[in-house]
């Protein structure tokens, strides 16, 4: 019996010696390696996020190919700040898209790097997971595939994707946060994209004086009460293209800039003459610090604008039916009723998208 | 023996007939409905001053979008409710069809909607939170203003285009926007008969519903762009008239078994 027994204990020792270390080697051979760094990667896990969606706000479509990862994020935001992306590596998507103006550029036309000025105003990115149509002409339908643009634009960062992604391979840290976020080393420029798509994602603001005020924490100033009134009201009419919680309907309007676009915004891409001179209406979020303001930024201030609604509209057969008050030139707000529409749009400003240590370069 | 034989058959014959009755459950169909739009009974063209109003005027349509719910199938004095609503915008081609699953097999006589949203259901929750309904959202500023923690709800339609009072006029903007003002419940079922009973057994259905955007401007009553001006949210009378002349907008139109 004791033999027996003795012999047990050596036999499940030996088993032991055995399958150690074969369990482990079977463990290792999980990991991958990096061919071009002779370097062992952990197993890739990434860390998938939800996103904490501003009450009543809409449902936000996130692409089935993208999920939201926690390295995805990190990685879009390093992108975003990195001058890496451009021809010179002396630009990067920041300069043109400044956080502190809540993703757009205070200059009326921004600078490319080879000095190249634009046409359009940088637009804001803000709330853009909820964009289905980019870039003011809406020519693209994705935040992935708008990001491929600026980065080839001879007029902008004027790199090629090619030497960009040649410069990203090469680079001693982005391989490895690639793997983390899509699990290869092999970057193309898809995973660019869709790395800095799934940052702009997160760059949402509904913490403003306005959203507090309509969850009863706050209330308006009898100024601000009167031109959130008048806003929703047919007389001042801003909630029509200006709609719901993002303050934009997606849509795209002529609203009676000039007599004659210059121009042809949505016209050049659909090549519909009924569609010229339409431009897709920003958000009001953080409108506060976006100036200047239009697709052309010709204007510097809200006041001005507020001034262009209220008497400067120009009669155009491509106007929008929505600028109602055409015939008249506007709609010849009072004083009052300026200073109470510049009140109430000061109250979509949200310092803490501001100020997010999420949204700022590290 | 002979007996056995054709008893064996009887029942085996009996067996497969009632198996046949009990494996043959009711076969539920499909039926698609198919927004078309017209004026005066044309294809709708867009952006085009093709149109000519009752009072005379030019006009064109640029944009329409409008809400429909409480879609109802009858047969035999019974009513199938489908308790939803459907946001129809002629700029967008996916909202142009809305299919009705799981019709139970019978046949089906008429079909009912409401244009718009009934008080009870014209809250944020009744729809889907998408951007597109959002742009719907009807102000509090002008729905009831005697209740202001109310829901609002949705604009019922948003038809708007541009006329011209004369050929030598500039064009001016018109903007039909209907729904609840001031708290108003201005929605209206329509009821219409299908052409030919609809046979539901297991298949799919498809019928077109076509508005008349014309009717929205006459019969019975005379809408002129000039008296009621270019924004017609806060004003009850204007909304009251499309409402009346709402009964003759749609009708139905092609329903064939696919």
């Amino acid at each position: 019996m004791k033999r027996f027994f003795e012999a047990c204990i050596f036999g499940l020792t030996a088993l032991f010696l055995i399958v150690t270390p074969v369990f482990f080697s079977a463990c290792n051979k999980k990991e991958k390696v990096d061919p071009d760094q002779n370097d062992t990667l952990p197993p890739y896990k990434p860390t998938y996020v939800s996103l904490q969606i501003p009450e009543g706000f809409p449902i936000m479509e996130i692409p089935d190919d993208n999920p939201l990862t926690k390295e995805g994020i990190a990685l879009g935001k390093k992108l975003f700040f990195d001058p890496i992306l451009s021809g010179d590596s002396t630009q990067s998507c920041a300069d043109c898209h400044k956080p502190e103006h809540s993703f757009s550029d205070d200059r009326r036309f921004s600078l490319g790097i080879t000095g190249a000025i634009g046409t359009r105003q940088a637009p804001p990115i803000i709330n853009a997971g909820w964009m289905k149509k980019l870039f003011w002409d809406g020519r693209v339908s994705s935040l992935e595939e708008q990001a491929l643009h600026p980065v080839e634009n001879p007029d902008e960062m004027a790199a090629t994707w090619e030497e960009v992604v040649r410069r990203l391979q090469r680079h001693p840290v982005y391989p490895k946060l690639f793997y983390s976020a899509f699990g290869t080393t092999e970057i193309t420029r898809y995973h660019v994209v869709k790395a800095i798509a799934q940052f702009e994602r997160t760059l949402i603001s509904g913490n403003s004086r306005f959203d507090l005020a309509l969850q009863g924490k706050v209330f308006f100033t009898p100024l601000e009460q009167d031109g959130y009134d008048l806003f929703y009201s047919e007389r001042g009419d801003c909630f029509h293209c200006h709609s719901g919680l993002l303050f934009t309907d997606n849509a795209f309007h002529n609203n009676a800039l000039d007599s004659v676009p210059t121009d042809l915004g949505l016209e050049k891409i659909t090549g519909k003459r009924s569609d010229r001179g339409k431009f897709k209406t920003p958000t009001l979020r953080n409108i506060e610090h976006t100036e200047p303001y239009m697709h052309d930024g010709r204007f510097a201030s809200l006041e001005e604008v507020i001034d262009f609604y209220s008497e400067g509209l120009q009669y155009s057969p491509y106007a929008d039916p929505l600028m109602k008050a055409l015939p008249q030139g506007g709609k010849h707000f009072t004083p009052y009723e300026k200073k109470a529409l510049l009140a109430f749009l000061k109250t979509l400003t949200d310092t803490s998208f501001l100020n997010n240590p999420d949204f700022l370069p590290e | 023996m002979r007996w056995g034989k054709w008893s064996s058959i009887g029942l085996l014959l009996a067996v497969g007939v009632l198996s046949q009755f009990c494996n043959n459950p009711a076969q539920p169909g499909t039926l698609t409905l198919h927004f078309k739009h017209t004026v005066d009974d044309l294809q709708l063209h867009t952006d085009t001053l093709l149109y000519r109003a009752p009072t005379g005027y030019r006009y064109s349509v640029s944009n329409l979008r409008y809400i429909l719910s409480e879609f109802v199938l009858y047969k035999n004095g019974e009513s199938l409710l489908y308790n939803s609503g459907h946001l129809i915008d002629i700029h967008d081609t996916t909202s142009l069809a809305l299919r009705l699953n799981l019709v139970p097999e019978g046949s089906y006589d008429s079909i009912s909607f409401r244009f718009g949203l009934s008080a009870d259901n014209n809250h944020k929750s009744y729809l889907p939170n998408t951007v597109a309904y959002q742009s719907m959202y009807w102000p509090k500023q002008l729905g009831d203003t005697t209740d202001p923690l109310k829901d609002p709800g949705f604009h019922y339609m948003q038809y708007e285009g541009m006329y011209k009072t004369d050929d030598n006029a500039l064009p001016k903007p018109f903007n039909l926007h209907a729904g609840p003002t001031w708290g108003n419940d201005n929605s209206f079922v329509v009821t219409l008969p299908f052409p030919q009973k609809m046979h539901i057994k297991g298949n799919d259905w498809n019928v077109d519903i076509i508005m008349d955007l014309q009717e929205w401007l006459q019969n019975p009553h005379v809408f002129d762009f000039e008296y009621y001006g270019p924004a017609i949210m806060p004003n009850q009378a204007a909304q009251e008239v499309l409402r009346d002349n709402g009964s003759t907008v749609f009708r139905l139109a092609n329903l064939t078994d696919k």
